[in-house]
Parts: C-alpha cells; structure tokens; sequence
C-alpha cells in the first residue's frame, strides 16, 4: 500500500481526475482510471458469513460482482444509495454503492502522513488521501482491496454455476 | 236506686213517703175509729145501760113517789101516774133487756121479778088504799109487805148499777188500753214514717248532691271550656276579621293587578299579531335565500370538479416531469460514464469529456429544473388537493347551512305557528283574565260579607262569652245550692 502511496503522490501534488461522489457525510473521490462506469442501482443479492460493509452480490456487465457499501466501510453506518460506481478491483470489477456522484473533477489532496494516519484498519488500507472540496472534507481513496475472499469465492461460483451463493 | 234519673228517684221517694204517710194516716184513721168505737161502746153502756139502769131507779123513785101520793091522796091522777111509771118502768126494762148481756140480762130478770112481785105487793096496797080512808091501813100493809119487796127491786136495781157501772168501767179501761195501744202504734208507724223520710231524703239529698252536683260540676266545666272556646272563637272570630279585612286588600291589589294583565295580554296577542305577520313576510325572504344556497352549492361543486381536473393535469404534468428528471439523470449518468470513458482517450477525449461534462451540467439542470417543477407541481398538487378539500369542506359546510338553513325555516315556520298558537293563547289569557277579573271582583264582595260575617261572629262569640261565664255563676251558684261547693 506504502507503494501505493508513493506512486500517487505526485499525481496528487499536481491534480488527481477523480470521480468525486458523496457517501454519507463525506465527499470521496475516486481515481478516474480505477472507475470504470456509474450506474443506478442494481438488484443485488445479499451473501451470508461476510463483513457488513458487503451488500452482496449484482451483475455487472453479465459478471456477478461484489457490491460495497462505501457509506458503511467508512462511517459503519448505511445511507441513502443513489449510484454504483464500478471499479476495477484486483479480482475483477467492485460495485461501489455510494450516494450522489457530483462528477469528475481534479481534487488536491494531502498525503497520507497527513490527518490519514489517524486512520486504521479497513479505513487507513482505503483512504490514499485527504483533501476538500469547497469547505467539505474530501477522501481519496485507494483501490477497494478490502473485499474478503469469501466474497469473491461465492461471485465465481454464481458466475461458474449462475446459481446465487 | 242507681241508675235511674233524679226526677224518678224523687218520685219514688216522695211516693215512699206518701206511701208511708197515707199508710199512717189510714191506720190512725184506723185506730182513731178503732178507739172511737170502744169509746162509743163505753158511751154507748154508759148512757144507754147505766143511765137506763139509773133510770129504771129513777122511774122507780117516780112509782114510789106516785105511789105514796096516792096512798096518802088517793087520787086517780097519782094511780094513773103510778100505773104510767111501771109502764115506762117495763118498757125501760125491756129496753135493757134487749142489748144486756147474760149477766145483766139475769139482773134484768131478777129486777122484773122483783118489780112483779112488788107490783103485786103494790096493787094489793093500792086496792087496800082504795077501800079505806085512812092511809095508814095501807101505810102499815105497805111497810109489811111492799117495802122488803121494794127493797129487793132496789137492790137488784142497785146491784145491776153497780154492775153496769163496772163493766162501764171494764170498757173505759179496755177502751183507753185500746187507744193507748193505737197511740204507740201511730207514734211507731210515724217514727217509721219519718225515719223513712229521714232516709228518702238524705239519699235525694245525696244524690241530689252527687248526681246534680256532679251534672252542675260537669255545666260548671263545660261552661268554663264554652267560656275558653268563646273567648278563642271571638278571638278567631277578630283574626278572621282582621284576615278578611287583609284579604280583601290582597283582592282589591290582586283585581288591579288582573287588569294591568288583561292590558300586558291585549299589547301581547297585539305584538303577536304583528310578529305572525312578520313571520309570514320572512318567508319570501327564506325562499330567496334557499336559491342563493342552492346556487353556491352549484358553484362549490364546479369549483371541486375543476379542481380535480387540474389536479389530473399536475398528475400529468407530474408524469411528463417525472420523464423529463429520469431522462436527465440517466443523461446525467452517462455523460459520467462519458466523462470516463473520455479520460483514458488522450485529447480528443478531453474535448469529449468537455462536452460530456457540459451535457452533464446540462442533465443537472435540467434534473434541478425537473426536481423545481416536480416541487411546483407538488405545491401546486398540494395546494388543489387543499382546495378541493376546503372546497368539499366548504360544500359539506353548505349543506350543513342548507340543513341548519332548513332547520331553521322549518323552526322558523314553527315559531310561526307558535306565534299563531301564542296569539290564540293570548287572547284566551285575555279573556280569563277578564273572566277573573270578574271573578275577582264577585270573590271581593263575597270577601266583604265574610268579612261582615266574621265580626258578627266575633259579637256573637262575645256574647256567648258572657253567657257561658253568666251559665258558670250560675252553677257555681247551683253547686252552692245543692251544697256540693267543694266538688
């Protein structure tokens, strides 16, 4: 992840394109070559036995994906979702369930031994960065890398079997 | 003798009592004669046997003194005498000899024997007498054989005197021992008498002084209370009076009063004409004003089918908005996508992402312009749904009128027909207060005469005061007269 961190900070020091969108109380942006489309919502399928950030299972493009709810991987509470924005993950492509999605923009944003070190856990291997947005916090985050195994486990075995985990 | 009145208790005493006196009266009536009777007797022996014997004496003297005329006159006229005086002599004799008894009747005949042989003795002297001159002749004759004769006669005579006069005596005394026994008898029978009379009239007067008493002890009370009841009826009888005489003002006040009502009543059914009529006019105006109800309620209801009509046309509007947001967010999302797919494409892509980032902010706008006239729309919605809310509310609001309208004309109408009841009423209440009016007036004269009546009956309840208190002098007086004071 420190490698990470190294590659993308002088892109941050010059301007990241990001898709900026807002989950829950925060404004997120995303590297715009991580994003691969937004969309409205999709039928999703809860899974059994995974993290509570985890929504379950949609179909994306004609894969069966992971849905992630941002909201609640970084608050631990659930929103309002407007959007999935799909990301390609390491695994193949993550639907990130987020609130409105505000656009693409080119956001500045501190590096991570900045205010992110306070962050642990699930949120300091997420968030890359922080910055703002007007008067509003804003986060960079890093590619989703916290879906668990098991998630991706039962997304091959529907896309092998078609049948829902 | 209880239990029967005083007046026949009286009777039967004093008939007891004239019983007893008429007794006693009857038996000394009976002894007196009883008495009288011996009496007589005696009288009777005395006069007729003793003075018959004395007389048969004396007749006997006159013979003698005849005869010894005779003997020394020798003349016819003292022979005849002579002869005249034993005829008178035996017919004396034979007077006695009728009514003597045995003793006196032997006397009788030892007399007549006597004399007859004296006469004998005699008629031989006188016919000695008659042949001779000298009286001595006979004189001597005489003393020889007449005189022990005469003797004889004139003993028997004065034993049969002596004898009379003691059965005369014998009859005085039994006659006197009679009367004194019928003396004892009527002072018994007269002590009885009075002492019967003591009695009668100690227990007439003791029941005169029980029962009287008692009775004027009871008039006395009764007299008293009669007093009381008198004094308590004048003393009402006043009340009444003074309760009359109040009565009557109340009348006279109450008969004012009923005139005054007849008047309010006349100004009454007056004002409830007018109201009738004023009633009858209102109803045109009822008329009108059920049409204008009518007509807003027409109104009210055009108002609520235009407005749902154009609440339809917001929900269409709605609807074309509604297409008009999705078609902006879905460009919305595309020009992202767009945007996205324009940043890995060099420089063309940039211009593409500008004009994707345009048609983005467009498709915002336009979403913001759908969401202002989607908010439009829901005010606008809103605002009809309101309406036609306060529309039908006003709608039930007017049929609420038009029913509190109807209940009110027809209250309307019946305060009407109550005001032609009232009036009817009114004039009733006009005439019986005339009616009592005169009413009253007939209770105010007969008011007067009781009135009139009760001081009457207080002057008579005075005066039977004064008589009842006269009436218990008077047996006060009664009680003193019976000597029953202290009962």
């Amino acid at each position: 992840m420190g490698q990470l961190g190294e590659t993308l900070a002088p892109a941050l020091d010059a301007g990241l394109v990001a898709l900026v969108f807002q989950a829950g109380p925060f404004f997120c942006a995303l590297p715009l070559d991580e994003v691969i489309e937004t969309m409205r919502p999709l039928p999703t399928r809860p899974l059994a036995g995974t993290p509570p950030y985890v929504r379950g299972l949609t179909i994306l493009r004609g894969e069966p994906s992971p849905v992630i709810d941002v909201t609640r991987l970084l608050t631990g509470v659930t929103s309002e979702i407007d959007r999935y924005v799909a990301v390609r993950a390491g695994r193949g492509p993550v639907a990130c369930a987020t609130g409105p999605v505000l656009g693409v923009r080119t956001v500045r944003a501190s590096p991570p031994e900045g205010p992110s070190t306070l962050f642990t856990g699930a949120s300091r291997s997420l968030v890359a960065a922080v910055g703002t947005l007007g008067t509003e916090p804003l986060l960079v985050l890093r590619s989703i890398r916290t879906v668990p195994d098991e998630v991706w486990e039962a997304a091959a075995r529907e896309h092998t079997t078609g049948v829902p985990a | 003798m209880s239990g029967r009145t005083f007046g026949r208790k009286l009777a039967v005493g004093v008939g007891i009592t004239g019983v007893l006196t008429l007794f006693s009266v009857m038996l000394a009536a009976g002894c007196l004669l009883f008495v009288t009777q011996a009496k007589d007797k005696v009288i009777n022996a005395a006069t007729n046997e003793l003075a018959g014997a004395e007389n048969l004496g004396r007749l006997m003297e006159k013979r003698l003194g005849d005869y010894r005329a005779y003997l020394l006159y020798k003349t016819d006229e003292f022979l005849n005498a002579a002869a005249q005086d034993r005829i008178d002599f035996r017919s004396q004799l034979a007077a006695l000899a009728s009514s003597a008894d045995p003793t006196v009747t032997a006397l009788l005949n030892r007399i007549s024997d006597a004399e007859e042989k004296h006469a004998a003795a005699i008629d031989v002297v006188i016919a000695l007498r008659a042949k001779s001159d000298s009286p001595l002749v006979a004189s001597t004759l005489n003393t020889n054989t007449a005189v022990p004769l005469r003797k004889e006669v004139l003993a028997a005579l004065g034993e049969m005197i002596t004898r009379v006069r003691a059965d005369v005596a014998d009859d005085r005394t039994r006659s006197s021992r009679q009367a004194t026994i019928a003396i004892v008898v009527i002072l018994t029978l007269g002590a009885i008498t009075t002492a019967c009379s003591i009695v009668v009239a100690w227990r007439l007067s003791r029941d005169l002084r029980r029962e009287v008493g008692a009775a004027v002890g009871h008039i006395q009370s009764s007299s008293a209370q009669l007093e009381a009841a008198a004094a308590q009826q004048a003393n009402g009888g006043r009340d009444q009076a003074s309760a009359m005489n109040e009565i009557t003002t109340t009348i006279n006040e109450l008969l004012i009063t009923s005139r005054q009502i007849a008047d309010s009543a006349q100004r009454v059914s007056k004002i409830a004409e007018d109201t009738e009529t004023a009633a009858r006019t209102g109803d045109q105006t009822i008329a009108q004003t059920r049409a204008s109800i009518t007509a807003i309620r027409t109104q009210v209801d055009q108002i609520v089918q235009h407005m749902l009509a154009l609440g339809e046309k917001s929900q269409q509007i709605g609807g074309v908005v509604d297409l008009v947001s999705e078609l902006a967010e879905q460009t919305n999302i595309l020009a992202i996508n767009a945007t996205i797919e324009a940043s890995g494409a060099g420089e063309w892509g940039r211009r593409f992402a500008v004009v994707a980032e345009e048609i983005r902010k467009l498709a915002d706008r336009t979403a913001a312009s759908a969401k202002e006239i989607r908010t439009m729309i829901e005010d606008v919605r809103g605002a009809v749904n309101t309406t036609v809310m306060a529309t039908e509310i006003g709608a039930k609001a007017v049929d609420a009128g038009s029913r509190q309208f109807d209940d009110a004309t027809n209250a309307f109408r019946d305060i009407a027909q109550l005001v032609s009841t009232t009036n009817d009423a009114t004039r009733e209440i006009e005439l019986s207060t005339k009616q009592q009016t005169t009413a009253v007036e007939q209770v105010n004269v007969a008011a007067s005469d009781t009135a009139r009546v009760s001081r009457e009956t207080e002057s008579s309840a005075v005066q039977t005061k004064q008589t009842a208190a006269h009436l218990s002098t008077l047996s006060g007086d009664l009680l003193e007269l019976v000597g029953n004071r202290g009962h």
